[in-house]
Formats: structure tokens, sequence, C-alpha cells
């Protein structure tokens, strides 16, 4: 396990974080967003996309005991541009565990947000 | 700043009340009923189903919205809530603050309150790419401007 971001996850892996339904409000055409409220922790859960592919599964995984939340993806190269670290933390039963770790100011948090894409959304 | 009376609710010191018997009361829940406006009641609600959420209702480690902070949200509505502004999305955040967040006519507008008096409030102006950023306060005229182009 690395305490600093040592490069082991690669810029263009994917980091795969799940939302619930009440981080998720209408934008101004009305369709649904992430709000900016999801991506505020200062050490912030992710699974690398690319390391459970490696362990055989896939984002499905993510998803798998959590029935109503929602999971959107983005690139690790996109924190690492607003000064956060990537680090992995592999955790029982979840080797793809990583952390996003970093003061996560509105305007780093809302970055996130408009980064990240939908993978799966109830 | 905030309205009078408004920042004494969350401290507890409100004063006292003199109780002029069950009619006046009844009067007084009928009139403030009539006149509330509806995002009060709608934001209310939504506030008090944030409330009811566990500890890790991200599915990560949130904890539970603090009740302080939800409260706090409240009276920054009432104090910069407008007839005709929008109501706002009421969003829990990961740290146990509350947001109203706000994108409607070109502009964003999140307030993160984190507790009383602490907090962000981050707006932008899609229209001219004005942007802005400031620590939630005693202080909230940063937020005429946006209200004000909501609420036209």
């Amino acid at each position: 396990m690395s305490e600093t971001d040592d490069g082991s996850i690669k810029n263009e892996w994917s980091l795969l974080r799940r939302i619930h339904p009440a981080q998720i409000v209408p934008d101004n055409t009305g369709e649904p967003r992430v709000s900016s409220a999801a991506f505020k922790d200062v050490s912030m859960s992710v699974d690398v996309e690319e390391m459970l592919i490696a362990n055989g599964i896939d984002w499905n995984f993510s998803l798998k005991q959590h029935p109503v939340h929602s999971l959107m993806r983005l690139l690790a190269a996109v924190p690492r541009s607003l000064q956060q670290a990537v680090v992995a933390v592999p955790i029982d039963g979840n080797p793809a565990h990583a952390e996003v770790r970093g003061d996560k100011t509105n305007a780093v948090a809302r970055s996130l947000s408009k980064a990240a894409e939908w993978v799966h959304r109830r | 700043m905030f309205r009078d009376g408004a920042a004494r609710a969350i401290t507890g010191d409100a004063g006292g009340s003199v109780d002029f018997g069950s009619g006046l009361s009844n009067f007084r829940r009928s009139h403030s009923a009539a006149i509330q406006p509806k995002w009060q009641a709608s934001v209310l609600m939504k506030v008090t189903e944030l409330l009811s959420l566990r500890p890790g209702w991200d599915s990560y480690s949130a904890p539970v919205l603090k009740h302080d902070a939800a409260m706090f949200a409240m009276i920054v509505l009432q104090n910069v809530m407008k007839p005709g502004t929008p109501e706002p999305s009421v969003v829990p955040s990961s740290t146990g603050g509350v947001q109203l967040e706000w994108h409607v006519k070109d502009i964003d507008l999140e307030i993160h309150v984190l507790a009383p008096y602490q907090g962000e409030i981050w707006w932008c102006d899609r229209a001219t790419g004005h942007e802005s950023s400031v620590q939630l306060s005693k202080d909230l005229s940063v937020l005429s401007e946006p209200i004000n182009k909501m609420s036209a």
C-alpha cells in the first residue's frame, strides 16, 4: 500500500465512485447531473476499473452491495491535475480500492464532478 | 448580514416569548402558514429526510448530516431567498455538511454549509465566465448578485 501518490495508478486508468441518489440534481436543462457535494471527501474512496478487470471482474463489482447507488467514472489524471494524490489502498475483499487524497475546495470538487461520466445511473 | 433575529435562532438566544393564549397561537400558526413561501416547507421536508440518513449513507464512510449545519442552511435561505427565486437542490455532502445549489438561468450557485458560519459559497455566471468563491460568514452580500439574476 502506498501512503503517497507513487504513480502506480496510471493517469489513463479510470476511477469509479458510487453516487447516492440525493447527490444527483437537475442541471440548467433539467437533466440529472452529479452534485459537487459527492466529491468533497478529503480521502475519497474509489475503485480502479483496470484493477478490477485485472482481477477478472468489472464495474458491476462496485455496485454489487449497493442497489440504490449510481456509478461514475473519471480518469486518474483529472484529480492529479487538481493537486490531488491518487493512492492505491487495497482493502479486504477489494484489491482495486484506492483513495483520492487532498483538500477539496468547491472549485476542485466541481471540476471532479464535471469530469465524471456516468457508468450506471439508477 | 442576517435579517434581524435570524441568527439568534441557531444560537439559542431567541429571547423569551409571551403566551397570549391558544387563540393567538392558533392565529399565528395559520397566519404563518398563509404567508410562508412555498420553498420553506419543501426545503424543510428535504432537510428532514437528509437528517435521517445513517452513517455511511454514501456507501463509504460519510457521517450523518450535522443538525446545526442543516438548520443554518435554512437560516441562510431565509435571509437570501426572494419572491421568484427558484427552489434550491438540497444535497448532503460526504463531510456531514449540506449543500444548497442552483443551476438555472446561466447561474451555477453552490452554498456548502459545514456548520453555522462555516463553509463555502461558490458561484459562476456562465454567460460572462465570472466565477467567485468566498468562505461562508455572517456577510451574505456576495449572494445578492447570483440570487438577483436567478430571481429576475
